[in-house]
């Protein structure tokens, strides 16, 4: 993740600052890996998120500092929002909204817990 | 196919910047986000819009309704208040998103299965609504509230089918229907749709509830008539007194998730399509 953002990073600074609002960070959902890439239909089994004003809402987030690098300033802002996107993750991955789902993912049958619980809701 | 959002404007939350927080204005925002985002459509197919605009009700946090729900033959103990996502809260937003006509009207109604499409939709459509819940976070955060969404909450959880926090009882405190008999929610814009809530410490003007009983717009539950969901469902988990959840997830199990293994869906939707409630009001007698 660090990469897809220093990468957006390195490009929106070039000959100025010129942020992209069609650039989103996109999420496999087999492994969690993140890339770039620009907004368009979601892709079976991917999640994306908007760059500027989804995930860093504060206007001119990603523009560098004098001297600054891009790997410096996307290790700073993907800090900012690693959890956040941790979370939101588990639910955009998940097959409802009851939650982090112990890690399940949509295609798996639900199971009982040994509380007796069941992991998935349905409906 | 959804419309791309304007390259110009970026993602949706910057507009509307200097707009009221009223309910109307709340609805727009919703209304333009799933018109324009587009993350609103099926990844398969022709990639038809998996949403409609919301309806969208307002509910103070205080609410005296909120400390019913905790009651054991309401929601439960499990569930809490506004105040325990987010400190301070005033104000809870609920929106119910109606499905889409393309998406409705797919589903057979002779078929014991669901359509690919409302399979589809009920995933990838539960995304956006978390899409919806994040960006209205962000709407009322840049009108300087703070906001949190339940759901997407890592404490959040359920257990036995009780959740913490019950997106179906907010909206019916909000104002924006009443539940059925298929223990699915009522609206102006039918039940068949799902529903997301944010809460915030913006005091924002609540809506007002126009029905008083949690089965008001249910013609089963006020006089007798209709019961169609009844009979549509192909399980029998819905009968004169209620649903029952075990049969509609064992449903959904041992019957749609093979059909739809390779393809990795699994619910059904009988009792949200081709009924008299799924995309309005059903009329009960005298109305």
């Amino acid at each position: 993740m660090v990469a897809a953002i220093a990468d957006y990073v390195l490009q929106v600074n070039y000959r100025g600052y010129r942020p992209d609002p069609r650039k989103v960070l996109s999420v496999r959902r087999t492994d969690r890996t993140a890339w770039l890439r620009n907004e368009g239909i979601p892709v079976r089994w991917e999640v994306y998120y908007y760059i500027e004003g989804e995930l860093f809402p504060k206007e001119g987030a990603t523009r560098l500092a004098e001297g600054e690098s891009s790997v410096r300033r996307a290790e700073a802002l993907v800090d900012e929002v690693w959890d956040q996107l941790w979370a939101w993750n588990g639910y955009d991955f998940t097959p409802t909204s009851y939650g982090l789902n112990k890690g399940k993912y949509s295609d798996e049958a639900a199971t009982s817990t040994s509380d007796g619980t069941q992991d998935v809701v349905h409906g | 196919m959804a419309k791309s959002s304007n390259p110009k404007s970026g993602y949706i939350t910057r507009r509307f910047r200097e707009t009221g927080l009223d309910v109307g204005t709340i609805a727009d925002y919703l209304g333009e986000l799933v018109g324009t985002d587009p993350r609103n459509a099926l990844p398969e197919g022709d990639n038809v819009p998996i949403w409609e605009a919301p309806v969208v009700g307002i509910a103070s946090a205080a609410d005296p309704l909120f400390d019913t729900l905790a009651q054991p033959h309401v929601v439960g103990p499990i569930h809490v208040k506004a105040d325990h996502w987010l400190a301070g809260a005033k104000s809870v937003i609920s929106f119910f998103a109606p499905f889409s006509r393309e998406i409705k009207q797919s589903y057979d109604r002779e078929s014991a299965l669901p359509s690919l499409e409302w399979v589809s939709g009920r995933l990838n459509g539960e995304v956006f609504i978390n899409v919806m819940r994040r960006s209205l976070v962000r709407f009322l955060e840049l009108r300087g509230g703070r906001a949190a969404a339940p759901n997407l909450d890592p404490a959040y959880k359920a257990l036995n089918w009780l959740p913490m926090w019950s997106e179906r009882h907010v909206a019916f405190i909000a104002g924006v229907g009443t539940f059925g008999l298929h223990a699915g929610l009522l609206t102006e814009k039918g039940a068949a749709g799902r529903i997301g809530s944010v809460v915030t410490d913006l005091e924002l003007e609540p809506t007002p509830r126009p029905y008083t009983d949690i089965y008001e717009y249910c013609p089963w539950m006020f006089d007798g008539t209709c019961g169609a969901c009844i009979r549509r469902c192909p399980v029998g988990a819905i009968h004169a007194g209620g649903k029952d959840h075990r049969i509609c997830v064992t449903n959904g199990d041992t019957n749609i998730r093979p059909e739809f293994k390779e393809w990795g869906y699994h619910s059904c939707g009988h009792c949200q399509n081709n009924l008299p409630c799924s995309d309005r009001l059903p009329k009960r007698k005298g109305t």
